[in-house]
Formats: structure tokens, C-alpha cells, sequence
């Protein structure tokens, strides 16, 4: 059977199944909140201050897919040959707040090579003045530089977050993706309360 | 009329709740078939279990209503039968190689706005953000144009939009406080395109030939 596909959040202080917090997929519906906390859904407890000057940046997101699956063999219900050409894009409507970062931005991370994902081993957990701000994202040593999110938008104009092919572990029964770090600014023009959702769309290749 | 039904088909596929509609079945040059799903165990398999050297013809086919209903009672999975989708078949002869069992798939988290007077639901991307100045925004429903304004709580006049949020006739102090309370939420939607071809080598030069399989049964023909 083709895999069973989740996008995931990593939190703590190691890289581990018990630290991720599915966020959608079969039957998940959860929204991660950009907050000043480790955290994948703290409700309104960490929201991101805004500055007198300059911005404040939350804690980074560490996002990526959990492939549930098998080999036909491996004894598992969900049965795949390899996941491949993992990408990612939002829906250039963030947050309305347009690019400039004196009011916010979301950016995310390209890691230290020709794509934008993180290999789980070099995952770090996210820190900052908990309450005030996230360290910066281009401050992570997995991080070589960012973009803003609005340069992606369509699967035309996407980013590759793992370009690998990734084939089933029989013995653990899943696989992670690599994964792709993001965090939002909010500049010192941000307008305060709630600025609502906003959309991401995750994209892979299967051979079932 | 024709622009219409296109429309309506196309509107189809847009149902996204992850269901999987087609599943593959290798066929082989001395007429026997390996099929994703076996009927009768419902054992699964791989297009690594697929001997390519044999294969002769390999197609997407929607789920046969028996085999659907045991997939999702025994199995958990989520399969949908619908005997109008059509079948979709590649002939495979010694000069080409299949591409089969390949699917793109997506996961998206959308974001919606719920207006508060007419209860439409749009997609945030198509609600209009206004400055109503400073740095206060409201969103405006595009369906019925409800957005928020100042109120001067003296004189009950109303502004779209005000740089120093105080009345101009009575200098008091406005507020939106009784602006329309917009909810905005995701929703998670899940959709997969199912492809199929073959490449085969001319003049050393290797082309692919794909369809691009929509769950409503519409295809479009692509090289990549």
C-alpha cells in the first residue's frame, strides 16, 4: 500500500519520535503557532512581542514529513518503494503584511547545501529568550542563509526541502524527512492581536 | 457550455480528503498480472516487485467496489471506489520502460476566513486586507463587503480610514470595538495525481511520454 504521510514538528532537545507532534495528515488536524517557546502549539501562552525597534524573531520551526511505511515485505500494512523530490511552497498572502521586514516576515532556512532541508542530525532545538524573542535562524550552524516565504508560492515557484530518495526502514516501520527551518519576524510597524492562519503546502513523489 | 462542464470536472478533484481512487496492475508477457492490492489476501505490493523485463502493459485502474470496501474495513486505508472513473492503460514494447505506480502528492494546510454577518467561508488569500490606518487593519468579506470602521462614540459617524483615530467634528477618541469579529482557521486537504508513461531512447536521446491522472478521471499529457 502507498505510504502514510504526516507533517510533523520537532521539539526538545534531541531528535526522537517521542519529540514530534503531528500536524496533519490522516485524521491530524493541528496548527503550529510561531511563538517565543519550544513548543508546537502553545495556544496564546509565548505570543511573539512587538519591538519599540528593529524586530523580534520567534523560536524556529523545525517541520518535516513522517513517512509511515514498509516494504512489501517488512510486514507492514502501508507498503511503498521510495518518497522523492519532497517540496514545500505557502500562498503569498502572509500575514498581508508584505515584505518589508519593519512590520514582519516569515523566512525560512536553506541548509548547507544545494537544498533548503536539515538532516535530522544536525537538528538543534530551538532556543531564545523564552517569552521575548527565538534566536535568529541564520544563527543556526545548519542554516547558511534565508529567504522570505513570499519567493514561494506555487508548485512552479517551490523550494526542495529533500531531494533524496527515501526508501522504507523495515525495522523501525517509518522514516523522516530532512527538514525545513522557518521563523517569523515581527517588525516594530506590526500591527498587535491575532494575525489569523496561513496556508503551507507540502509536495512529494511516491512509487508505490 | 462547453467552458462550463470543463469547469465542473475540474471542480471535481478539488474534494481533497486524501482518498486514494486508482490502483496499479502490472501486466506480464505470458498473461499473467500483478496487482497492487491481491483480491483475495489483500496483501500489498511494490513497484519494486515489479519484474519490468515482462511487463507488456501497466495501468491505473479505479478500485473495484469489493476489494475498496474490504481495503478500508480491514485494512484502514483510505480507498474510495467509483465505477465511472475511467481506466488508464500504457502498452509497453521492447524499445520503452514504464513509468507506473508514481504518484505527486499534496498535503496542504489552507487557511480560511469565516465572515461574521453572511457566514461565507473564502480562502484568506482572497480577502482583501485594508489599512484603516495607523496600523490597525480589517479584513473585508468578499461576498457581502463587510469590513470594520472607526466609530466616534459622541456623534456615531463612521471612518473607513483615519490617520489620527480621533472624530474630527467632536475630537474624541474612536475605537472599533463593535468591528465584526472575523474568524480565520486551516483545514486540511490532501489530493494526489497519479501518473503514468514511458521513456523510451530515439537517436540517443531519451523522451518520456507521462499522463497526468486527476481522481476525477481527467488527464493531461506532459513530458516531464
Amino acid at each position: 500500500m502507498a505510504a502514510r504521510v504526516y507533517v510533523a514538528e520537532m521539539n526538545g532537545a534531541s531528535w526522537s519520535k517521542g519529540n514530534m507532534t503531528l500536524l496533519s495528515g490522516n485524521g491530524v488536524g493541528l496548527t503550529a503557532r510561531y511563538c517565543t517557546t519550544d513548543a508546537a502549539q502553545p495556544a496564546q501562552t509565548f505570543p511573539i512581542p512587538i519591538p519599540d525597534s528593529g524586530h523580534n524573531p520567534s523560536y524556529v520551526k523545525t517541520h518535516f514529513l513522517w513517512i509511515s511505511g514498509t516494504t512489501s515485505g517488512g510486514g507492514g500494512t502501508n507498503t511503498f518503494t521510495y518518497v522523492s523530490s519532497i517540496r514545500w511552497y505557502a500562498d503569498n498572502s502572509m500575514f498581508n503584511w508584505g515584505s518589508t521586514k519593519a512590520s514582519g516576515v516569515v523566512l525560512v532556512g536553506s541548509g548547507n547545501s544545494s537544498y533548503w532541508g536539515v538532516a535530522s542530525g544536525s537538528y538543534s532545538q530551538a532556543t531564545g529568550t523564552q517569552g521575548t524573542s527565538g534566536q535568529y535562524l541564520t544563527d543556526l550552524a545548519s542554516i547558511d542563509g534565508s529567504s522570505n516565504v513570499e519567493s514561494f508560492y506555487d508548485l512552479d515557484h517551490c523550494l526542495t526541502v529533500d531531494e533524496r530518495k527515501i526508501v522504507p526502514n523495515d525495522t523501525a516501520q517509518f522514516v523522516y524527512s530532512k527538514a525545513l527551518l522557518h521563523q517569523c519576524w515581527v517588525g516594530a510597524n506590526a500591527s498587535s492581536g491575532n494575525p489569523g492562519t496561513e496556508t503551507f503546502t507540502w509536495v512529494w513523489d511516491e512509487v508505490s | 457550455m462547453y467552458d462550463k462542464m470543463a469547469s465542473k470536472s475540474l471542480l471535481k478533484h478539488t474534494q481533497k480528503d486524501g482518498s486514494w481512487v486508482y490502483m496499479w496492475i502490472a501486466h506480464y508477457d505470458n498473461g499473467t498480472s500483478l496487482p497492487q492490492y491481491d483480491p483475495y489476501t489483500l496483501k500489498s505490493f511494490t513497484f519494486d516487485d515489479v519484474d519490468k523485463e515482462r511487463v507488456v502493459k501497466f495501468g491505473w485502474y479505479p478500485f473495484p467496489t469489493q476489494l475498496a470496501k474490504r481495503l478500508r474495513e480491514e485494512k484502514n486505508l483510505p480507498v474510495k471506489a467509483n465505477v465511472f472513473l475511467p481506466k488508464y492503460e500504457v502498452e509497453i514494447d521492447k524499445n520503452k520502460r514504464v513509468i507506473g505506480a508514481l504518484t505527486t502528492n499534496f498535503q496542504e494546510q489552507k487557511s480560511y476566513v469565516k465572515c461574521p454577518e453572511c457566514n461565507s467561508v473564502n480562502e484568506k488569500k482572497n480577502v482583501k486586507i485594508i489599512n484603516m490606518g495607523g496600523k490597525v487593519y480589517t479584513p473585508q468579506c468578499p461576498n457581502c463587503g463587510t469590513r470594520a470602521y472607526w466609530k466616534c462614540p459622541k456623534c456615531n459617524r463612521k471612518f473607513a480610514h483615519i490617520e489620527k483615530y480621533r472624530c474630527p467634528d467632536c475630537d474624541v477618541m474612536l475605537n472599533a470595538r463593535d468591528a465584526p469579529k472575523f474568524e480565520t482557521f486551516t483545514k486540511t486537504e490532501r489530493w494526489r495525481i497519479y501518473k503514468l508513461g514511458y521513456q523510451e531512447t530515439i537517436n540517443n536521446k531519451n523522451y518520456k511520454t507521462i499522463m497526468h491522472i486527476y481522481d476525477d478521471g481527467h488527464v493531461i499529457l506532459k513530458d516531464n
